[in-house]
């Protein structure tokens, strides 16, 4: 295993436990709880927060790791990175498409859409976005295998 | 024009010099090791500069080193 695989790895694991952390809390607290209660809100803002934190640092952490260790980045490794935003890319569009067709099924009677849902579309986004980063890592080197 | 598959005589010429190991010849040219694995297998066709790299780690010309064969349009492997 190569420490770009390495490093997609703790970025899939800390992706994973955030998604399951903001999925959590919205589950236990409901989502129309958001619009009423400021704790759920201020622990949700939190979460998110703590969560592009936790990915930030393990990038630096697993970065400098590298560095000190003269880790190489070579042609092949570059070309397998530069196929990572496309899975990004078609990741988040597949998130984006799939909350638009939810939300104008469920409440197209009701002709408007919780608050809540803006912010939720917005989370799924980035989480599936950074998820993706790291995803997409493993599955180009797979595929290169 | 048909299409062509480049071939490379890696693992022969590292046995050759002195079986030189995989992560030997990474070093020497400055990749790494999945790359020589990569190479060997037939699964990664390197850059030129890459090509010319391995060539001089080996004292050999890049002809010695990597085959360029054309395939006729039609013709199965």
């Amino acid at each position: 295993m190569t420490p770009q695989q390495k490093r997609a790895w703790y970025g899939l694991a800390i992706g994973i436990i955030w998604s399951l952390a903001l999925v959590a809390i919205f589950i236990v607290k409901g989502a129309t709880a958001f619009d009423e209660d400021a704790g759920m809100r201020a622990t949700a803002y939190l979460l998110f927060i703590a969560g592009v934190l936790a990915y930030v640092a393990m990038l630096y952490i697993t970065g400098w790791r590298m560095r000190r260790q003269g880790v190489i980045m070579d042609e092949r490794d570059r070309l397998i990175l530069r196929k990572v935003p496309v899975y990004q890319m078609f990741a988040v569009l597949f998130t984006l498409a799939g909350w638009a067709i939810a939300l104008s099924e469920v409440y197209h009677n009701e002709g408007q859409v919780p608050v809540v849902f803006t912010w939720l579309m917005f989370y799924s986004a980035i989480i599936v976005n950074i998820v993706f980063a790291s995803a997409g890592t493993l599955i180009a080197h797979w595929r290169a295998r | 024009m048909g299409k062509g598959e480049v071939t490379n005589r890696i693992r022969r010429l590292r046995f050759d010099h002195g079986e030189m190991t995989q992560q030997d010849l990474a070093v020497k040219v400055g990749c790494t090791r999945q790359t020589i694995i990569a190479l060997e297998q037939g699964k990664y066709v390197p850059s030129v500069t890459l090509a010319f790299q391995i060539a001089r780690a080996f004292g050999v010309t890049v002809e010695d080193v990597f085959q360029y064969e054309e395939k006729e349009p039609g013709t199965t492997p």
